[in-house]
This record gives structure tokens, sequence and C-alpha cells, in this order.
């Protein structure tokens, strides 16, 4: 699945993004880096407030509107065959032009994701007709195509429906369709699976998979859970306290963590039978504390006061990025002692 | 449904009155003076003899046409102060909604007085003095509408899909806001019959010999103790029924606007 090519089609460096708040400055994102190469998925996990969602909506920079800014990094896609887009540098009616048609993006609600007075028809033809000079029937045409590839069934009725008319898992599918309907090279779908009950989750997971496939898109797939990340992504970065703490291969990442927090994650995967199975031989595992404030950041490493492992050296300085295996990285300066 | 009917009743004797009804509401007539309601005059006539009904008519025009400019201006200037306050934010909302809250401190009617009399006494200075007591509650609705509005999910979809800040006001907001938009309207409309009937009732709105309901009321209060009833009566009963009526149309459009309630809109 993975093809590798020369640049890769998005490149974030040293992103740093910060929020005013009447408590002071937030970093909700602070030096991250990662690379999406073409046609791959990236997992982004992480626990609530780790900068997750923050570092897709500067890709997109959609962040000036929640008060915050992009202060520092470089956030680069590559088209192929295109010269390089440096996103933090573009003017607004370029981004506009990036935004829906060269990276789409799906919201975690599909309940408010849809504006209720439009019927999903027109919302659909709206993003296409943002990009593309179409006329409104062939928008239209365009429009049942994309809800038939979703797997909306009889598209051709449901098109004029309203979203009141639609489940939770058919509002992702519209969700979805107006995200693809530029077929864009990146997809961000933020945690587009939390609010659908399971077998929807499978569902959507599959169908984001498959289009994948067809468009030959990137897809940078933000969640807090790891059960999805294993499914879905090719690399995985691990986001604590708005930073890059682990990254690496997906396989690399479940079979061989080199981060305290990433093991702590994967041991509070809960499994079947864990809770009701009295011969079960071990209790759930907790990452114990909560997640540092983020206005007062530990100087140190920002895990260190959660961590198992934690020793004085790690509360003096911040731990750079160790190369702790091939195109694998450990924010932890005990990495060597690390095991699952 | 009624509120429709007694509406159209109204707006049919502003408009077509004066062609069915050609008396002329001004002239003056001693010897038939304070007449009662007959087939010759349905409102009977006042105390210089002038036929009620041809007033009521002339009345019905000043009055419906004074609250739709009132209502089309306050909606304007409100409803824009309302949407940039809440849109641009900042040092703007700041000044604005102060100065907002500082006409709302005086009540309504007092404060379209005292425009009135600095104004002096007529049927503009009336009219600015109501669209000025109706332009804040315009803005605070509006306002709240469109900082509500803006933090939906939908909305900043559409924004990740590349739509530029005035098609999201466009396409997104403001037909969010229409229902909100109706309603305060038809308020606004019924709250500029009866403050322009009020400040004709105590001489601040338009001046005689003009006939206007509030003006007619208080001509006719001198002679509802002695019997005279239609004289105050009618226009009266005008100004009810259209406050009555704008205020049931608002309840049926806030319905017909509901998008659950399967009405169409096409973008």
């Amino acid at each position: 699945m993975t093809t590798t090519s020369a640049t890769p089609l998005l490149e974030v460096e040293g992103l740093k993004t910060s929020f005013k708040t009447s408590r002071g400055i937030v970093k909700s994102v602070d030096d991250v880096s990662f690379v999406i190469p073409a046609g791959t998925t990236l997992g982004v996990v992480g626990e609530s407030g780790s900068g997750k969602s923050v570092t897709s909506l500067s890709i997109m920079r959609l962040v000036a509107r929640g008060g915050g800014s992009i202060d520092d990094g470089v956030i680069r896609l590559n088209k192929p065959g295109q010269p390089a887009i440096d996103i933090r540098n573009l003017d607004e009616k370029s981004m506009r032009r990036v935004r829906g048609n060269d990276i789409a993006m799906i919201f975690q609600e599909p309940m408010t994701s849809l504006d209720p007075v439009w019927s999903i028809g027109d919302q659909i033809i709206e993003a296409v007709r943002l990009h593309q000079k179409v006329s409104r029937a062939e928008a239209r045409e365009k429009a049942i195509e994309m809800l038939r590839l979703v797997g909306i069934p009889a598209p051709e009725s449901r098109v004029d429906d309203f979203p009141h008319q639609l489940s939770g898992g058919m509002r992702q599918r519209v969700m979805i369709a107006i995200a693809l309907s530029c077929r864009p090279a990146l997809l961000i779908a933020d945690e587009p699976t939390t609010a659908l009950d399971v077998t929807i989750q499978a569902q959507i997971l599959n169908l984001i998979r498959r289009l994948q496939k067809e468009i030959g898109m990137s897809v940078l797939f933000i969640t807090h859970n790891l059960g999805v990340v294993a499914e879905i992504a090719d690399r995985v970065a691990v986001m604590y306290a708005g930073q890059v703490v682990e990254e690496g291969p997906v396989r690399a990442i479940f079979s061989a963590p080199r981060h305290p927090y990433t093991v702590g994650l994967l041991k509070s995967i809960p499994t079947p039978g864990s809770s009701s199975n009295p011969m079960a031989s071990r209790k759930l595992d907790t990452i114990g504390g909560a997640p540092p404030d983020p206005v007062a950041l530990p100087h140190g490493c920002r895990f260190a006061p959660r961590c198992p492992l934690a020793i004085d050296e790690c509360q003096k300085a911040p731990p750079p990025l160790f190369p702790v295996g091939e195109n694998h990285g450990a924010r932890c300066i005990r990495w060597p002692e690390v095991s699952k | 449904m009624v509120g429709v009917v007694m509406f159209a009743i109204i707006i049919f004797i502003a408009v077509f009155g004066r062609l069915l009804w050609p008396v002329d509401p001004l002239r003056v007539d001693i010897l038939g003076s304070l007449l009662p309601p007959s087939l010759e005059h349905p409102m009977g006539t006042d105390d210089v003899g002038r036929d009620v009904f041809a007033r009521f008519i002339q009345g019905a025009q000043v009055s419906i046409g004074v609250a739709i400019g009132v209502t089309i201006a306050g909606t304007l200037i409100g409803g824009t102060l309302g949407l940039l306050a809440g849109l641009v934010g900042g040092w703007f909302d700041t000044i604005v909604s102060r100065t907002m809250d500082a006409i709302l401190a005086f009540p309504p009617l007092i404060l379209a007085m005292a425009v009135a009399i600095g104004l002096g006494p007529g049927i503009v200075s009336a009219a600015l003095g109501v669209i000025l007591a109706a332009i804040p509650w315009y803005f605070r609705l509006l306002r709240s509408e469109v900082l509500r509005l803006r933090t939906l999910m939908y909305v900043e979809s559409a924004q990740a899909l590349g739509a530029s800040s005035f098609r999201l006001i466009r396409l997104h907001i403001l037909p969010q806001t229409t229902s909100t938009i109706f309603i305060q309207a038809s308020s606004v409309f019924s709250f500029s019959i009866l403050t322009l009937a009020a400040l004709g009732f105590v001489g601040l709105g338009i001046q005689p010999p003009t006939p206007e309901w509030g003006t007619m009321i208080t001509e006719g209060l001198a002679y509802a103790l002695t019997g005279q009833w239609w004289l105050g009566f009618f226009p009266g009963l005008g100004i009810f029924m259209l406050a009555v009526s704008a205020n049931l149309i608002a309840d049926r459009l806030r319905d017909i606007y509901d998008p659950k309630s399967g009405a169409r809109l096409s973008l």
C-alpha cells in the first residue's frame, strides 16, 4: 500500500501554533514535524487537548477564528507535477482554493457539520461549484454520483433530503461525499468515527480506505482510538501536550513502542473479556495523573510527572526526538529501556 | 389564518379604500356633525362633520406606510450593525454594543417622544424616534445569533471547503436568522403602530388636519363620555387589528421558516 516517492505530499516542519487566552498563551502545538507520502495514511493519536485537532486546523489555516496563530514552522504541500505550495505564506484567496480542493476535511460531529437549511445535494453542489466551473445540472449529477460512491442507497431521491432526515452514519457518509467531491490530494479526517456506533464505525473506515485506493489520496487520520489506527494507518504519530512524542511505522509502534506514553496507551486498550472474565489476570491499565496545564508546562519532559520511568534527568531539559529505528523516533531519553 | 385575514382586511382598506369610498376625509360639514354610524357614514362623522370612515382609510395608509418604513429601516440598520458586530468583534463590537445598551436604557416610548420633541413634532421625527428605539432590539438579536451560528461545525466545515467570509454569511449564517428577523420585524411593526398612535395621541406625531389613528383617538376622547363612541372606537379597532394580526403572522412565518417543517428553499 505504501508508495514511496521522492517528495512526500505533505511536509510539516517545526509547526508551532498558540492561542491567547485570559490565563496566558497556550502553546497547543509546539514544534511538530511529520511527513505524509502520497497515497499513505498517517494516524495521529493522543488524548484530548494533545494538539491533534489544532495541528489539522493549522494545516487548513483555520486557527485564527478561535483566537489562535501559527507562530513558526513550515507547512508544504507538494502536488505531483506542480510547484510546492507554502501554506503558511499563502494569501487568503489562494488558501481558499486549497481548502476543499487540494485538502479536504471531515469533522467529528456529523450531526452538526451539515447546514440544516440546505438539502444534502445543495451542499455537495456548493462544494463542487466552489472549485470547478460546472453548471448546476452537472454539479447535481456529480452530487448523485458522489452519494452513490459513498454507499447511500437510492441517491437520485436522497439527494434532495435534508440533514435531519438522515441518520448519523448517513450524515458522515454525506460529509465524506462533500469532502471528496473535488478529489483532494489530502483528506484530513478529524475523529470521523467518534460520534458513531461501532458497526457504523467499521463501515466508515472501510469506506475511507476504499475511496483512498480509488482516488489515490493521502489521509491524515486523527483519533484517540488506537484500534482504529492499527486498522487504517501506515504510519503513526503519538501526540502529548502539543508535541509528537513518538512517530514511526504502525507495526513498529504497536510491536516495539519506544516511549512510555505510547506503552501506556497500548496497555489501556481493553481486550475482549478483560472486565467480565473472572479468570482475567489483570485489571485494565490506565495512565495515572492528568495531562499538564497547557499554560504551565513542565520544563523538562512533558510526560515526566506521569511517567513510570521518570528520573531526575527527565526534569532537566526537554528531550529531543531520538532516532530509535528505521523511520522511527521517540522523545524519551530512556528509550532503550522502554518496552511493552 | 386569522392573522392573515385581519391583516388583509386592513391592507385592503388602506390600498383600495379611497377608490371604493371616494369621500374627502378633510371635507367639513358642520350641519352633519357627530352623526352615528349609518349607511351614509359607516363609521359616523366627527365634531366638524368629517366622515370618520374616510379618515380611517387615510389613517390606515399613514400608519401602515410609516410602520413599514420604520420596520425596514430598523431591520437594515440594526441587523447590519448586529451582523458586523458579531463577525468583526473586537473594539467595533464593544463600541456599538455599549451604544446600544445606552439607547436601551431609555424606555422606548420615552425615547421616541424625546426624539419627536427634539426634532419638532411631525411624521418624520416621530418615525425617526421609533426607528431609533427599534434598532437596539435588532442589533442584540442578530449579534447573538451570529455569535452562536459562527461556532457551529457546519460554518467551519464550509470554511474548510474554501468558502469566503461573504459566502459563509450569505449561505450559512443569514438563512438561519430569517425566522429571528421576521419575528422581530413583525413585533417591531406592531410596536411602531402602537408607538406612532401613542405619539399622535399626545400630539407629537402627525399633525392635524392629516388624519392619523392616534390623533383621531385623542379627538374622540372628548366625546366618549357624551356618547359619541364611534370617534375613538374605530381607529382604536384599527390599531388593535393591525398589531394583533402582525403578531399572529409572525408565528406562522416562524413555522414556515423552520427547516424541519418541510418548506423548501433552493441554493
